[in-house]
């Protein structure tokens, strides 16, 4: 999983990596065929890496490993593109980067060390250490390092390759936390050494370019020759990893909505930072608390096997334990009771009969994984729609359109039915682009792909077979309007001739619909310019223009309006209907908000239990404040004087129920090894894991 | 002294500076002469200081030589790089006992001339490579304080050259006239050895800081080790500056003046582009000097903006749009540019390749167009720098109203707090009467004392619980408290958007000042429709 985000977040930086290695490997190619510069200046990338800084460390690693390495990164056919005018530079160009972060570099003499260390330190064949020649140089002489690059280029010169000269990077990872007057000097001398050891210099900068026109003197700034590289937004990535991995991937586990929901305020409203959002969903709150929880605590767990069948070992494994929980569930209950309606035999055989229940249980998670897999695909149609138009006022991002989707809202939100009303005002041509683009995502999509037999043909490929059929009426539609059309123009010819000539011409080569329909407007339009001599505006064009058609045609198009409509709304209200409601749904998501969880994150080593409870209790009560507005107020009151019983029996019971909740959690939080009790303290129990799990 | 060939070949790659290498040669004197016991030389920045010491001390000692095996004669020092006195010390001693690192190109006097003002900062480029070849076991010299540097010193100059030196003393060496004992300590038959010693520190005044104690030492080096050594100091700040305690020598104070008009043009003819006109260049010149004069003194930043301004300048010419001749046309072309250059480029806000890339690429796009040039590839190229900034810069929903917050408790007076930021609650009416009053009371004290606002003050210092009241009260939504917002306001800190002002041994009570400009406030706050200016008080 955390391989999976990483490869997302590298395939987004990919262009911006292979800029930068670009520009570094060419950095001094580049200089000797340039116009002459009254002086040399330094090559300086700027690397904007948004503001969560914490995250910069795994970013920085990756370009350094990238700048060290002899290709460059990623081959796709865009790199090459990229790369072509550099290729025959860096062919044999190397270079050598280290990372210098603010805290190794709290004065000069450290910055120096720092980077002259890991210089020696990177072990290329060849380089001598003049520290270990038994010189009494200090660590931090930059003649250390000239002395080392000397040994370097003569290895080079030896090993007879080219004389393209090993290109030295100093990254500076967080350029706002350095302290600037060390910097300062560090670039002079930099760019004094320039002449004998070519440096290249990429700073991370978290805020803006002001940062560095505010930190450095312009006898420094002057020295730099700077190229700014843009790293993806920090939102782009969230939702890229989200679409991923909640979206598309196949793992066992979905998160519910409400953890979804903290865990992407907890990005947008405070840190920006991915991989906090990544070490939140894998640590605190989601993925090893769910894990664990869903394999240890949930004996269901074992279902989640994605590959179950009838003859599955798994379901051998299943006790009568199981099946107890299997009807406790709440979805279970909803999926029978459903069933008592239809068929109360079957409904009491799956409540009474392990056997038959058993039997089923592959089928209904069989149905879970499709339902899941055809979510992802209709969820894509639903973006694809929304990207279509280009009404940036209702535009949502990915993320809380799968969050809608998980809370439920998302078939009875405003969204849907505005997109279809979008849909609906179309156009014929756009329209017919419209549906063939549709035809054409779902054909890309995998799980539209021919099937072998058709056993394992799916819902997808139904309604594949839909918008074929609805995309070949349509065509036909098209063209035979476009015949009629033909033929309407030929009568007004004296209008406009040679659109009409053309529409002819075009006709006869019998090219794509929507390109005639567009000529016929154009006739239509020409016409109706005369004929009335005063400007027009869309609608009205676009009624008369239907007006033109012929009727037969006309309601025709106007029914596969309507059916298209109709499908668009029908695959959403079938596919993106909210996962609960689908039987055995707690298997897969994951709704629980550990409240829990989070304070402890926040806690001390000794957790006072009766804290810890108080705040727990607190946080339900807010909870819920939304919900039933009535019951706080009440409880105040009730807590002063006593005043209304009725309300005060909720309110205990509500009590009870916290403390139940709240002693289950601490008993999980304690089987999987987050705390354990402590005798040093009364009522405390101890903390055992730190940072960022 | 007759001018030699050295002399006048220094001559003419320094315009504007014949004076002072003359000068300097006449303290130099004959290579055994004893010269004074320092030297001070001072000027603005981009003066040729470095360049023309550098120059003539190569040029007058040893270089000539075909083959030089004789320790140099001068060390050169940065003191930038040099921070501590030891560093200073061992590469001093390395230096005068290692021979000069030679150059791999040409003569070194010619590739001077070429690369001249280059070494105006003290950076001497052209990209030369010292030798590699000669790479002996590095033997280096360990000295950790002032005895064993003088010490040193004594010793440098007592010991003999290599004996391959008496074999290949066959330059202008050689017409010294041999035994010129100075000095008490009988000398061998070398006729090297009293030779001046050169210790050449750039940037002088940085000594000041991480060695105060060696500056009277220095002046008194000749004196302390009693031998010829001279100490040459480069700097951009004057003498009385470098003045601790009384008693210390006064070295020779050299001033390099301002270049002229007529001195600078010179300089700038040197960079003439190969097969261009000189004609049309020296017009170019002569009008980027005419612009740039009064803002920019700088040399070095006139060569930087002819650089780059030359190419978009001949252009019209290369494509046969405009008559070498025309030069009003010409003029006119250019001046588009020259705003935008004072602008950008001047400020470093786009880099030299960057300027060139865009400038090449969108001036080209325009030219043909249009053939008439006005202002508008400026004006959209200003516009997507302007968006890319725009861009970079991003921060979470809270982080921004943290900043706000910030920024209000550093420029609004803590009294008026409960005026803007008081909940309007059923209490409000009390309220509103007080701050009425309040505000009213400072309508009148603004009216006669307004030169005390705080947005000419500058951010106020607000404690950090303050500032989070705001931070609550400005928000719309409920918000619980907890570690985020405090590590927020950590990494804001160390973004330097918030400037700690209270120690950092000081965990609690902890002060901060906003540290970012009111535009930047502004553009954050229309990002979250917030509006800004109802809650700040006594702002323009």
């Amino acid at each position: 999983m955390v391989g999976r985000i990483e490869g997302v977040m590298r395939n987004m930086n990919t262009i911006v990596l292979s800029a930068i290695y670009d520009f570094v490997h060419s950095a001094y190619s580049r200089q000797s065929n340039k116009t002459t510069m009254p002086f040399q200046e330094l090559p300086t990338g700027l690397i904007f890496a948004g503001i969560n800084v914490p995250d910069h460390d795994l970013l920085f690693q990756q370009i350094a490993q990238i700048i060290s390495s002899p290709t460059p990164p990623g081959s796709s056919g865009v790199d090459d593109m990229e790369l072509d005018h550099v290729t025959p530079i860096s062919a044999g160009g190397e270079s050598h980067a280290v990372i210098l972060q603010s805290k190794d570099c709290v004065n000069l003499k450290s910055a120096q060390k720092s980077m002259i260390e890991q210089f020696l330190g990177l072990g290329i064949a060849g380089a001598i250490n003049p520290l270990e020649g038994g010189a009494k140089l200090q660590n931090y002489d930059m003649l250390v390092l000239e002395r080392w690059y000397q040994s370097l280029c003569e290895h080079h010169d030896n090993m007879g390759q080219d004389q393209k000269q090993p290109t030295l990077v100093i990254i500076l990872q967080d350029f706002e936390s350095f302290d600037y007057d060390t910097l300062q000097d560090f670039i002079a001398i930099c760019s004094n050494y320039q002449d004998r050891i070519p440096f290249v210099l990429l700073m991370g900068l978290a805020t803006s370019i002001d940062a560095i026109h505010q930190g450095l003197p312009k006898a420094v700034l002057s020295r730099l020759q700077t190229r700014k590289f843009q790293m993806q937004q920090s939102s782009e990535c969230l939702t890229a990893i989200i679409d991923d991995l909640f979206i598309h991937a196949n793992v066992g586990l979905m998160v519910g909505s409400l953890p979804l929901k903290q865990l992407i305020d907890q990005f947008i409203h405070y840190n920006f930072s991915v991989g906090g959002f990544i070490s939140n969903l894998k640590a605190c709150e989601c993925w090893i608390y769910i894990v664990m929880h869903h394999f240890y605590a949930n004996p269901l767990s074992i279902l989640c096997d994605r590959s179950l069948t009838a003859q599955s070992k798994a379901l051998d494994l299943l006790t009568k334990g199981h099946f107890d929980h299997l009807r406790m569930l709440p979805s279970f209950q909803q999926y029978v009771e459903g069933k008592l309606e239809a068929d109360p035999q079957e409904a009491e055989m799956l409540i009474l009969d392990d056997e038959f229940l058993v039997q089923q249980i592959p089928d209904i998670v069989q149905a879970l994984q499709e339902y899941h897999q055809s979510f992802g695909m209709i969820f894509d149609f639903l973006w694809f729609l929304q990207s279509r138009f280009s009404m940036s006022l209702l535009k949502k991002p990915k993320r809380a359109l799968y969050f809608m989707a998980l809370e439920g809202t998302l078939i009875n939100s405003s969204h849907i039915p505005f997109l279809q009303s979008l849909v609906r005002k179309l156009d014929s041509n756009n329209m017919m682009m419209f549906v063939e683009d549709w035809l054409q995502l779902f054909k890309e999509s995998s799980l539209c792909a021919p099937k072998t037999s058709t056993a394992l043909e799916n819902a997808m490929d139904r309604e594949l077979v839909v918008v074929q059929s609805i995309r070949d009426r349509m065509s036909a539609l098209l063209d035979n309007v476009s015949e009629d059309s033909v033929t309407s123009s030929s009568e007004i010819e004296d209008h406009g001739e040679e659109a009409e000539v053309s529409s002819k011409t075009l006709g006869g080569e019998g090219l794509s619909a929507s390109t005639f329909v567009k000529k016929r407007k154009l006739v239509s339009l020409n016409v109706y310019a005369h004929e009335t001599g005063s400007r027009q505006t869309k609608i009205a064009k676009k009624t008369r223009e239907t007006a033109r058609i012929p009727k037969g045609a006309l309601g025709a198009y106007t029914l596969l309006v309507k059916e298209i409509d109709e499908t668009i709304s029908r695959l959403f209200r079938t596919y993106l209907v909210c996962h609960t409601s689908m039987p055995l749904n707690e298997i897969y998501y994951y709704s629980q908000v550990a409240i829990q969880q989070k304070l402890y994150v926040e806690c001390g080593r000794m957790i006072n239990m009766y804290d810890w409870f108080t705040a727990f209790g607190m946080i339900l009560e807010r909870g819920q404040q939304p919900g039933d507005v009535e019951v706080l107020p009440v409880k105040k009151r009730g807590g002063r004087g006593g005043k209304a019983k009725t309300n005060a029996k909720t309110n205990k019971l509500d009590q009870k129920e916290v403390q139940a909740r709240f002693i289950s959690g601490v008993a999980e939080l304690q089987f999987m090894g987050f705390i354990k009790s402590t005798s040093r303290k009364t009522d405390h129990v101890m903390r055992l894991t730190w940072g960022n799990i | 002294m007759a001018t030699s060939p050295q002399q006048q070949q220094l001559h003419g790659a320094f315009p504007g500076r014949v004076k002072q290498i003359d000068q300097i040669l006449g303290f130099m004197g004959k290579p055994l002469a004893p010269t004074p016991p320092s030297l001070l030389i001072n000027g603005n920045s981009s003066l040729g200081k470095t360049a023309v010491i550098k120059a003539t001390l190569s040029a007058m000692l040893g270089q000539s030589e075909p083959e030089r095996r004789r320790p140099s004669r001068y060390a050169f020092l940065d003191c930038v790089e040099c921070h501590t006195p030891r560093l200073i010390f061992e590469h001093a001693i390395y230096q005068l006992r290692n021979p000069p690192p030679t150059q791999e190109k040409g003569p070194t006097l010619s590739s001077i001339g070429a690369g001249k003002k280059e070494a105006a900062e003290g950076t001497l480029t052209g990209f030369r490579k010292r030798k590699r070849v000669t790479h002996s076991p590095l033997e280096w010299n360990k000295c950790d304080n002032v005895n064993e540097f003088i010490e040193w010193c004594r010793k440098i100059c007592d010991t003999q050259d290599d004996e391959t030196d008496n074999t290949s003393s066959s330059g202008n060496q050689s017409s010294q006239s041999p035994g010129h004992h100075h000095y008490q300590r009988p000398s061998t038959s070398s006729k090297h050895q009293n030779e001046t010693r050169y210790l050449v520190l750039d940037r002088a005044e940085r000594l000041r800081d991480t060695a105060p104690t060696l500056i009277p030492v220095l002046m008194r080096l000749q004196e302390l080790t009693g031998r010829n050594i001279c100490v040459i100091l480069i700097t951009t700040i004057v003498w009385e500056k470098f003045r601790s305690k009384t008693g210390g020598y006064e070295p020779i104070v050299l001033n390099f003046p301002q270049y002229t008009k007529a001195e600078t043009v010179a300089i700038l003819r040197k960079d003439l582009p190969e097969d261009e006109d000189l004609d049309m260049f020296m017009r170019f010149v002569d009008l980027v000097y005419d612009v740039f004069q009064r803002n920019c003194k700088d040399l070095n930043e006139i060569r930087h903006l002819v650089a780059l301004l030359f190419p978009l300048y001949i252009k019209p010419v290369k494509e046969g749009k405009i008559q070498k001749h025309e030069g009003l046309k010409l003029h006119r072309h250019i001046q588009a540019y020259f705003v935008e250059a004072m602008d950008k480029l001047y400020l470093r806000e786009i880099s030299s390749t960057e300027w060139s890339d865009r400038t090449l690429s969108a001036a080209s796009g325009s030219l043909i167009s249009s053939g008439h040039i006005s202002g508008a590839p400026g004006s959209d190229r200003t516009l997507i720098t302007a968006l890319d900034v725009q861009n970079t810069f991003d921060l979470p929903y809270y982080t921004k109203f943290l900043l706000i917050a910030s920024f209000l408790a550093s420029y609004n007076p803590p009294r008026l707090d409960m005026r803007y930021f008081a909940k309007v609650s059923n209490q409000g009416g009390k309220m509103t009467k007080r701050s009425k009053i309040a505000a009213a009371k400072k309508h009148g004290h603004d009216n006669m004392g307004s030169k005390l606002r705080q947005q000419l003050l500058g951010p106020k210092p607000f404690p950090i619980e303050r500032m989070l009241a705001i931070f609550y009260s400005i928000l719309d939504e409920e918000v619980e408290e907890n570690v985020n917002v405090h590590t927020q306001i950590a990494s804001l800190v160390s973004l330097r958007m918030l400037q700690r002002v209270t120690p950092m041994d000081k965990l609690d009570s902890i002060k901060c000042k906003c540290n970012v400009s009111y535009e930047t406030i502004k553009s954050l706050a229309k990002s979250t429709k917030f509006e800004i200016d109802k809650y700040l008080y006594d702002f323009s």
